[in-house]
C-alpha cells in the first residue's frame, strides 16, 4: 500500500530551540494516525510542518509520494501546493463569512459553482438548515463539521486535524470521531491527528505515535501500545497509575521490583538487574490475595466508578501507595496479589513529570 | 536577479516601514531635538504657566471624569450610553472650536463686561476649556484600567466579609492606581494643548510652552535653538508622565496575574451618585459640545461675514487627511505585521508599546516644529509643500493608530490566516474575501480617527502650510486672530458637518456590512 504521508528524519527548530528531532512517521490511505503527546511536545509543530506553516530544518516531508519539504535540499512547498486539508484547533472557520461561504471559499473556480458543491457537501454533513449561519450562531459540533466540510471539499486525501475534539462535549465528540473514521474509510484518505486525550487513541487511531520532548518514543497499533507501553507516559496513556519506587531484579520469569522484602513482578523487556526503578500500575491489575501471600494494603479512601469500587490503598511495608478496581467494596485492611501483565517497570533514567 | 538582490528587495519589503519610522519621526525630531540648548534657555514664564495650568485642568476633569469612568464599567448605569455620546463628541471636537464658540458667547453684550467675561478671558477661561477638553481623556483612561480589573477584587472583599473598612481599602487600593493613570494621561494632554493657548490664550498674552515654541518660529529671523530647548522641556515633562503612566500600567497590570477575567456583577449605584454621574455627563456634553455648536450656528448663520469665506481650505484639509490617513494606515499596517512576527522577542514589544506612547510624549507642535528644522535645508527641501504637510500628519498620528490597532488586530486570530494560507490558492481572494474583511471593523475605525484628526489639526498646519492650499485649522485660527468671527464659525461648522458625515457613513457602513466582522474572537 503506497503511503499517503511519508516523514523522514524531520527537524524543525524554532528560536533557536529544537522542537522536533528526527521525527519518521507514515499514513496510508484510509489509515488513522493518532499523534499524542503532552503540551509542549511539538504535536502541533509536527502538524503545521507537514501543512507547510513551518519549515523543516532538516528531514524530508513526501505528500502522495511527491517531495513536499527537503531540509537538506532547502524544499519548502508553500502550504496550498500541498493538497492538504486541515481542521485546525477551534477550527478557524472565518467569522465573516457563512458556513456556506466557508466551505465554497476554498473551492477553485466559479463562485456559483463552489457554493452549489459546498451545500452538497454541507447536506451529506447534515447542515443544510445552517449553511446561511455564521461561524458564531453554529454549535461546537456544527462548527466542527464545517470545518471538516472545507478540509474535504477540495478532494485532498491527507486530512490534518490539530486538537480537534478539544471544545466539544463527550457525547458531540464521541459522534464525530466515529462519523470521521467512517469518513476516512470511504474516501481512502489519510488522518493525521494530533491530540493530547487519550480517547483519541483508544476510540480512533488506527496507528499511534507517542511524542515526547520532540521525539517519537513509540508508534504502534493501540494494542501494541497497551500490551508494552515504552515509557512511562505511554504507559500512563494505556491506564497505568501511581509510582512505587525500588531497585529490578531479573528472573527466569521477567522484570522484578524490589522495594526491602517485597517483589512486585511487572514488565519491563528493558529492564537490566539492580538498577534504580519504578513501577506504573494498572488498577485492574490489583486483587484481593484469597490464598495468603501478597502485600499488606490499608484502604484509605474509595469512589464508586461504573458499577465497581476504585480504592486508594496505602501499602506499609513498601511505603507506596496504588489504585485497585474491585466489584465489591473490600474490607479496609487486606493483602493485595497484582497481575504481572499490567505492572510496567522502567529504570530511573526515564525521566518523568510527576503527575 | 541575483540571489543577494532578491535578499535585499526582500528585506526592504518586510522593513519599509521601518525605514519610514526613521525618516519621518526619528530624523527630524532627533536633528531638531539636539540643537537646542536644552537647560540654557529655561522660560520659566512660560513653564510655569504650563505646569499650573495643566495640573488646575487636570484637579478639575479628574474627579468628573473618573467618576463617569467607574459608573460606566464598575455599576450598572444607564447613563453609560450619554457619558459615551458626551466624552466622543467633546474629544472630536477641535479645541480652538470649542473655544471659538465659548469666545462668540461670552462676546455678546449682555456677557461682555461681567464677572464671567472677567474670569473667561483670563486664567479661569483657558483652565475650564483644558478641562472640558481633558474629562473624555480621564474617562477614557479611566476605564481602560478599570475593565482591566475584573470583579475579582469586590467579589474577594464579598466572600471574605472583610468588613466595611477593610472592603473600603481594598477598594481604593484598587481604584487609586487607575485614577492616577487618568491623571497623568489628562495631564499630558493639557500641557501639549495648542488650539487654547493659540486663540484665547493669544487673546490674553499667556505664554505657556506649547504656543512659545510656535511663536520662536513664525518670529523673523527664527529662534530655532529656543524653540528646540523649549521642545527638549515640554517633552522632557510629557516623557516624565508617559513614564509614570507605564509604571502605573504595568504595576497595576500585575494584579491580573492568574486571575481569570470576568464581567462584573452588575450593581446599581447608590442614588446620589448616579444622580452625580447624569449631572456630569449632562454637563459635559452640554457645556463641551452642545452649547459651543449653537454658539458656532448662531454666529455663522445670525450675520454676514465681514470676509469671504476660504471654502478651498476644507477641500484641502479633506485631500491633506485622505492622503495621510492611507499613508499612516499602510505604515502602521506594516509596522504591526512585522512586530506580530516578532512578538515573541521582549524588545519589539515594549518598542511598540513605547511608540505607541509617543504620542503622549511628543507633542505636534514639537514634531511640526522639527520638520520645519529638518527638512528647510539639505539636498531635498520639502518645506512649504503639501507632500511635507501630509508625511507630518501621518507622523504625529501613527503612535495614536499603532496603540488603536495594535490589540484588535492581534486579537484576530493566527489561525484565520492559515487556514487561508492552506486551503484558499489565489492570492487575491485571500487578501480580499479573507484578510481585508477580518480587518475592516478595526481599519475603517482607525482611518477614520486618523482622517478626523488630520482635518482638523492645528499646531503642524500652523508650521507647514503650504502657501496657496491653506489647511482648514489654519483658516479657522487665521479668521478668530482676525476677528472675523462669523467666517470662523461657518468654515468649522462646514468642517464639522464633513467628518460627521462621513463617520455616520461609515458607522452605518460597519454595522450593516461587518456585524460579524466586529465580533473579534468568533471561531478562533
Amino acid at each position: 500500500m503506497s503511503a499517503v504521508l511519508e516523514v523522514s528524519g524531520l527537524g524543525v527548530a524554532l528560536g533557536g530551540r529544537a522542537v522536533l528531532r528526527a521525527i519518521d512517521l507514515r499514513a496510508g490511505p484510509g489509515e488513522v494516525l493518532v499523534v499524542v503527546g503532552r503540551s509542549g511536545s511539538g504535536k502541533s509543530t509536527l502538524l503545521r510542518a507537514v501543512a507547510g506553516l513551518v519549515a523543516a530544518d532538516c528531514g524530508t516531508i513526501r505528500i502522495h509520494g511527491a517531495v513536499a519539504a527537503d531540509g537538506a535540499r532547502g524544499v519548502h512547498l508553500a502550504p496550498r501546493r500541498r493538497a492538504v486539508g486541515m481542521v485546525f484547533q477551534d477550527y478557524a472557520l472565518w467569522p465573516h463569512l457563512s458556513a456556506l461561504d466557508n466551505v465554497a471559499m476554498v473551492v477553485p473556480g466559479s463562485f456559483a459553482g463552489s457554493r452549489r458543491r459546498a451545500g452538497e457537501l454541507l447536506a451529506q454533513f447534515g447542515l443544510q438548515g445552517a449553511a446561511h449561519r455564521r461561524p458564531g450562531a453554529l454549535s461546537g459540533g456544527q462548527q466542527q463539521r464545517v470545518a471538516l466540510a472545507r478540509a474535504l471539499i477540495g478532494g485532498s486525501r491527507l486530512l490534518l486535524m490539530d486538537e480537534p475534539f478539544s471544545s466539544l462535549d463527550a457525547e458531540t465528540a464521541e459522534g464525530l470521531r466515529i462519523e470521521l473514521k467512517v469518513l476516512a474509510r470511504e474516501r481512502g484518505a489519510a488522518v493525521l491527528i494530533v491530540s493530547h486525550d487519550p480517547r483519541d487513541v483508544w476510540r480512533l487511531a488506527d496507528r499511534v505515535a507517542v511524542l515526547e520532548d520532540g521525539r517519537i518514543t513509540q508508534t504502534g497499533t493501540p494494542e501494541e501500545l497497551y500490551r508494552l507501553p515504552a515509557t512511562p507516559l505511554v504507559a500512563r496513556l494505556a491506564g497505568a497509575e501511581g509510582r512505587l519506587a525500588g531497585r529490578t531484579r531479573v528472573n527466569g520469569h521477567g522484570a522484578e521490583l524490589c522495594i526491602g522484602p517485597v517483589a512486585i513482578p511487572g514488565v519491563g523487556p528493558n529492564v537490566g538487574g539492580g538498577r534504580s526503578a519504578s513501577a506504573l500500575i494498572r488498577p485492574q491489575a490489583v486483587s484481593i490475595a484469597t490464598h495468603g501471600g501478597g502485600i499488606e494494603a490499608q484502604r484509605v479512601t474509595h469512589t464508586f466508578e461504573n458499577g465497581r469500587y476504585r480504592c486508594y490503598w496505602r501499602l506499609p511495608s513498601v511505603g507506596g501507595a496504588l489504585f485497585g478496581l474491585h466489584p465489591e467494596l473490600p474490607a479496609p485492611s487486606v493483602r493485595l496479589e497484582l497481575q504481572r501483565e499490567h505492572v510496567f517497570i522502567y529504570e530511573d533514567d526515564h525521566e518523568e513529570e510527576q503527575p | 536577479m541575483t540571489a543577494r538582490a532578491a535578499a535585499l528587495w526582500r528585506a526592504l519589503a518586510r522593513g519599509w516601514w521601518l525605514v519610514a519610522v526613521i525618516l519621518t519621526v526619528l530624523y527630524p525630531l532627533g536633528a531638531f531635538l539636539f540643537h537646542g540648548r536644552i537647560f540654557q534657555h529655561v522660560d520659566k514664564e512660560a513653564v510655569g504657566n504650563s505646569l499650573g495650568i495643566a495640573a488646575a485642568a487636570t484637579a478639575a476633569a479628574l474627579p468628573v471624569g473618573f467618576l463617569l469612568a467607574w459608573l460606566s464599567e464598575c455599576r450598572r448605569w444607564r447613563g453609560r450610553g450619554l457619558t459615551e455620546l458626551a466624552c466622543w463628541l467633546v474629544f472630536l471636537l477641535p479645541s480652538y472650536l470649542l473655544t471659538l464658540g465659548w469666545q462668540t458667547l461670552i462676546e455678546r453684550p449682555q456677557w461682555m463686561h461681567t464677572a464671567v467675561a472677567d474670569a473667561f478671558f483670563g486664567i479661569g477661561g483657558i483652565v475650564s476649556l483644558l478641562a472640558l477638553k481633558g474629562v473624555p481623556f480621564a474617562c477614557f483612561a479611566g476605564r481602560a484600567t478599570l475593565r482591566a480589573m475584573g470583579a475579582e477584587w469586590d467579589e474577594v472583599a464579598a466572600v471574605f466579609d472583610v468588613g466595611r473598612v477593610r472592603a473600603a481599602a481594598i477598594a481604593a487600593r484598587a481604584l487609586l492606581p487607575a485614577a492616577a493613570a487618568s491623571a497623568v494621561v489628562v495631564f499630558a494632554e493639557s500641557i501639549q494643548e495648542f488650539g487654547i493657548p493659540a486663540t484665547l490664550g493669544a487673546r490674553i498674552h499667556l505664554h505657556v510652552m506649547p504656543y512659545d515654541i510656535y511663536t520662536r518660529l513664525a518670529t523673523t529671523p527664527a529662534d530655532f535653538s529656543g524653540a528646540a530647548g523649549l521642545s527638549v522641556q515640554l517633552a522632557a515633562i510629557a516623557v516624565a508622565a508617559a513614564t509614570v503612566h507605564i509604571a502605573l500600567h504595568l504595576r497595576f497590570g500585575a494584579t491580573l496575574i492568574g486571575a481569570r477575567h470576568r464581567a462584573r456583577h452588575p450593581v446599581c449605584p447608590r442614588r446620589g451618585v448616579a444622580a452625580a454621574g447624569w449631572l456630569s455627563a449632562a454637563a459635559t456634553l452640554v457645556l463641551g459640545f452642545v452649547i459651543p455648536i449653537a454658539s458656532l450656528m448662531h454666529q455663522a448663520f445670525g450675520s454676514e461675514p465681514q470676509v469671504p469665506v476660504p471654502w478651498s481650505s476644507v477641500a484641502s484639509s479633506l485631500v491633506y487627511a485622505l492622503l495621510g490617513a492611507g499613508l499612516t494606515l499602510a505604515i502602521v499596517m506594516a509596522m504591526l505585521r512585522g512586530g506580530g512576527a516578532s512578538r515573541s522577542i521582549p524588545w519589539v514589544t515594549i518598542a511598540m508599546e513605547g511608540f505607541s506612547l509617543a504620542g503622549m510624549a511628543v507633542p505636534g507642535v514639537v514634531l511640526g516644529a522639527a520638520y520645519v528644522f529638518a527638512f528647510n535645508r539639505g539636498p531635498v527641501v520639502l518645506y512649504g509643500t503639501p507632500l511635507l504637510l501630509v508625511i507630518a500628519y501621518s507622523s504625529a498620528v501613527m503612535p495614536m493608530l499603532v496603540r488603536l490597532l495594535r490589540a484588535p488586530l492581534e486579537q484576530i486570530h493566527v489561525a484565520l490566516d492559515e487556514a487561508a494560507v492552506v486551503h484558499v490558492a489565489d492570492p487575491g481572494r485571500r487578501l480580499l474575501d479573507i484578510a481585508l474583511p477580518l480587518r475592516a471593523g478595526p481599519l475603517l475605525w482607525a482611518g477614520f480617527m486618523a482622517f478626523a484628526t488630520m482635518v482638523f489639526e492645528l499646531p503642524i498646519s500652523e508650521l507647514l502650510a503650504p502657501p496657496g492650499r491653506t489647511p482648514l485649522a489654519v483658516s479657522i485660527v487665521n479668521l478668530m486672530q482676525g476677528m472675523n468671527d462669523t467666517a470662523a464659525a461657518r468654515l468649522g461648522l462646514a468642517g464639522v458637518a464633513v467628518v460627521g458625515l462621513l463617520g455616520a457613513g461609515l458607522v452605518g457602513l460597519a454595522s450593516r456590512r461587518l456585524t460579524g466582522v466586529l465580533q473579534p474572537g468568533v471561531g478562533a
